[in-house]
């Protein structure tokens, strides 16, 4: 086992000896006392922070040898396995486990967090250690780590009001709150928040989505934080049932793995030495607010490519057209059936002339929310710096889009899909699924040779070039061209939900011409 | 046992104590003879001290301080360079006394001043020829003059080379440039007086044979050839050499061999070191010096008899210093024109 506080360095790159030593008055200050100079040793980047914090947890602290989050740099080896043909893989990449890596991208980008898994698997563990990442003491974390349990009030949750206050105030205003102090705190921990009752997840709800709570009229403005809630549910049962509104507010859902009963011995050492990692947490992975400002500022910087935007928005168009729902075709989603009240099947069984197994979106009973895309763009983001890129590449996105869609997306579990053989699998493992509709988009994708020939693209490019100067001409030139494409579209090819979202994105851009062209003409 | 521990340090301990705790715990997974009392006692005698040190000079670096000097200390203890066992004398010396002193450096990079102390001197304590003591009085006398940390360790630097580490001699004199003159006088050992450097560096950097007290002093007659040191011993009266040792040039230094181990020597006005090393190819130097059997030596016109220096079993020169050994004596002979 490797000593706890140690964080390793990277390997130098050894010399050989010179012939005739020579001294250095700086070898003085070498000795068995690790040390380095005042003012010499260099701040790791904040990639490389984070890459030695991820290292550290899951070589000394969380048990968690699994790599689910595969990358690969060439060929890899791949096995077929057991009765079912599972395919394994040993990724010739630097691989990750998600149970690790996701809620440090979380502690990255200020998110909220869901750990889902059974009891005694490290869910809580995990969220500690962030929590001293950011530099609390583990007395601060233990004592700002919220429990759900069915009698918790709102006050439990927010704070009290004064009682002197509240028997001699005259007026709302004039009576003081005594905020808990968890609500300052840049980690926020939930323990079980599915437990939480139902008013109280309200007010968890505005602190979570608004950072800011309210108790009699008085508002404490809470700083920008880092949530973690776990549950052993995945469903978000418990006690309670978890508010639609609170469970939509999570940005990203970490399952905890199975323990692996090899690394027993792992578990006996700690028990004999009494070793607890998080009190054992490296100073130097600790993370001040300016860190952590600076460590966001330049995960934001990151790019996301055009082509690969391209590939995200292809995905993410394929779920909310529903034809059924509507005449009109901008009401043609599911969000419009879901607001009515429909019957899901009834409406769905409807849908004819497609073929339901290409059409990636009778898979799921709802579309993307714009709150989800951004967190797929934020994720992605982070993913891409923590592997000390400034790029986001599509394995990026391929590998983060599972854990953010996790909830987000609902599977039509009677859509001909999940009959198909051996898709049985996906009613069950969430992640693979929404990792294999990615996998279909793109291939879908390619097959429409969309990287080469996407005509709405460059149309919109056209028009992102500036409409000053146009001449009604070329105005009119380019209405054509919108209209003659739709045209092209309108005579029998199928509706998909990529078609659909084309389809509005040329109705915006004729209208923006039209506009423009009506202007010209007032002029 | 050591008294009860109070104030700031027992503070911190409070405040932490199931981490400092783990800390323990782990500590004494990797080194099972770790003693929890003799450690509780250098808390108690050896840290509690420092940790006031810094509390008193700035008592918001507390935390920070209590944690690395516990982590160091621990490190240490576990060791054996602090506690009962203790094997170094002077690592010890300078927790209990020059550490207590340096309170304002050790708020500002606490793990950095202890570590960069300790290491020092352990390095003069296992250095044959080096004055540990020296340095621990030297750094105690820039502490009052030094304006951050960075600049203590440096000074400490040139003062290591004073107290015997003459194989830092070339980085020492390139420091003292860096210096401010007052501190880099007080490294060399000198008053701490403003006026430039120049001409003591170039003159210091010209002639290894030169004390930095010596200079600008007007010598009674003309410098002449002398034996300015004999370093080495008999291993049996603490020494490094088995037999009488041979020498041969090495560049700027002398390689000695006793037959069954090499050296590789440094030499110059402020002590002797050896360095164990083996494979070293002897290169031979532009010197000055000759020696005759009857130990004549000459050099740059003056010539000089030593009769210890006669039937030499080996001699060697470089640009300044002329070594030799002989048959009755596990001493190395330096002579230069002093």
């Amino acid at each position: 086992m490797p000593k706890l506080q140690h964080v390793s360095a990277a390997p130098t790159n050894p010399h050989a000896a010179p012939p005739v030593k020579r001294f250095d008055v700086a070898d003085l200050y070498q000795g068995p006392a690790a040390v380095e100079r005042p003012g010499t040793a260099p701040e790791a980047p904040y990639d490389e922070k984070l890459r030695q914090a991820y290292f550290w947890i899951v070589n000394n602290a969380i048990i968690s040898p699994h790599y689910d989050i595969e990358y690969n740099d060439g060929p890899n080896a791949s096995f077929v396995v057991g009765d079912s043909q599972s395919r394994f893989t040993l990724p010739s990449g630097q691989s990750y486990s998600s149970f690790v890596l996701l809620p440090l991208l979380n502690f990255a980008v200020r998110r909220r967090c869901l750990l889902v898994g059974g009891p005694g698997r490290g869910k809580t563990a995990s969220a500690i250690l962030m929590a001293v990442l950011a530099g609390y003491s583990l007395r601060d974390v233990r004592r700002g780590m919220q429990h759900g349990q069915p009698q918790m009030t709102i006050a439990d949750l927010l704070g009290n009001p004064l009682p002197a206050d509240l028997v001699g105030a005259q007026s709302m205003d004039s009576v003081r709150i005594a905020w808990r102090k968890w609500l300052g705190m840049r980690v926020k921990i939930i323990d079980e928040y599915n437990r939480i009752p139902t008013r109280t997840q309200s007010a968890l709800l505005t602190l979570m989505a608004d950072n800011y709570a309210e108790v009699l009229d008085q508002i404490y403005e809470a700083p920008e934080s880092a949530w973690y809630l776990t549950a052993n549910d995945d469903l978000g049962g418990g006690t309670y049932q978890v508010i639609e509104a609170l469970r939509d507010r999570i940005d990203i859902v970490v399952r905890a793995l199975a323990f692996n009963t090899r690394f027993l011995k792992v578990l006996l050492d700690r028990i004999e030495q009494g070793l607890r990692p998080e009190e054992l947490v490296p100073l130097q992975l600790v993370f001040s607010q300016a860190d952590w400002d600076a460590m966001y500022a330049e995960i934001l910087a990151v790019a996301l490519p055009a082509e690969v935007r391209r590939r995200l928005e292809f995905f993410a168009s394929q779920f909310e057209f529903f034809e059924p729902a509507a005449e009109q075709l901008e009401y043609k989603t599911k969000d419009t059936a879901k607001l009515a009240g429909a019957d899901w099947r009834a409406l769905a069984s409807a849908e004819t002339g497609k073929d339901k197994l290409k059409d990636l979106g009778a898979q799921t009973r709802n579309g993307l929310s714009v709150r989800a895309l951004m967190t797929v763009l934020i994720f992605a983001k982070a993913l891409a710096y923590f592997r000390g890129n400034r790029l986001v590449e599509l394995e990026d996105l391929r590998q983060i889009i599972p854990f953010v869609l996790h909830d987000k997306l609902t599977p039509d579990l009677d859509a001909p899909f999940f009959e198909q053989p051996g898709h049985g699998v996906y009613r069950a493992d969430r992640i693979g699924w929404i990792r294999r509709l990615f996998d279909l988009a793109c291939a879908e994708y390619d097959r429409l040779d969309l990287d080469r020939d996407d005509p709405v693209a460059a149309l919109q490019a056209e028009f992102e070039a500036g409409l000053e100067g146009l001449g009604e001409a070329e105005v009119r030139s380019r209405l054509v061209k919108i209209e003659r494409l739709i045209g092209q579209w309108s005579g029998g090819r199928k509706l998909y939900g990529h078609v659909y979202d084309d389809l509005l994105k040329l109705k915006y851009l004729h209208q923006r011409y039209t506009n423009y062209r009506r202007w010209l003409k007032s002029r | 046992m050591a008294a009860a521990l109070t104030g700031p340090f027992a503070r911190e301990l409070e405040n932490n104590r199931s981490r400092f705790n783990a800390k323990f715990a782990e500590a004494r997974w990797e080194r099972p003879h770790l003693d929890p009392a003799a450690f509780r006692d250098v808390l108690v005698v050896v840290v509690a001290p420092i940790v006031e040190a810094v509390h008193a000079a700035a008592p918001d670096r507390t935390t920070q301080a209590a944690e690395a000097l516990y982590d160091l200390a621990l490190d240490l203890t576990g060791q054996d360079l602090l506690g009962p066992a203790a094997r170094s004398a002077p690592v010890a010396a300078g927790w209990t006394a020059l550490l207590p002193r340096l309170g304002r450096f050790l708020a500002e990079a606490p793990r950095a001043v202890a570590g960069a102390v300790t290491n020092a001197l352990y390095n003069l304590a296992n250095t044959s020829g080096a004055r540990p003591e020296a340095w621990l009085g030297r750094m105690s006398a820039l502490a009052d003059h030094c304006p951050d940390a960075e600049t203590l360790l440096t000074a400490g630097q040139v003062a290591a080379w004073r107290a015997g580490m003459a194989h830092y001699r070339a980085g020492a004199l390139d420091l003292c440039q860096r210096l401010p003159p007052p501190l880099a006088r007080i490294a060399l050992g000198l008053p701490a007086e403003p006026e430039p450097l120049e001409s003591l560096i170039e003159a210091l950097a010209a002639d290894p044979w030169l004390a930095p007290d010596r200079f600008g002093h007007s010598s009674p007659g003309p410098r002449s050839l002398s034996i300015v040191a004999r370093p080495g011993a008999f291993r049996g009266f603490g020494g490094l050499f088995l037999r009488p040792p041979i020498v041969a040039a090495a560049g700027e230094y002398f390689l000695v061999s006793d037959g069954e181990d090499s050296w590789l020597l440094t030499a110059d006005a402020c002590g002797a070191t050896f360095h164990r090393m083996s494979g070293v190819p002897t290169t031979s130097a532009p010197s000055p010096f000759t020696l005759g059997k009857d130990g004549v030596v000459r050099a740059a016109g003056r010539s000089k008899r030593f009769a210890e220096l006669a039937e030499p079993t080996s001699h060697a020169g470089n640009a300044t210093t002329l070594a030799v050994t002989t048959a009755l004596s596990h001493s190395i002979f330096l002579v230069a024109v002093a």
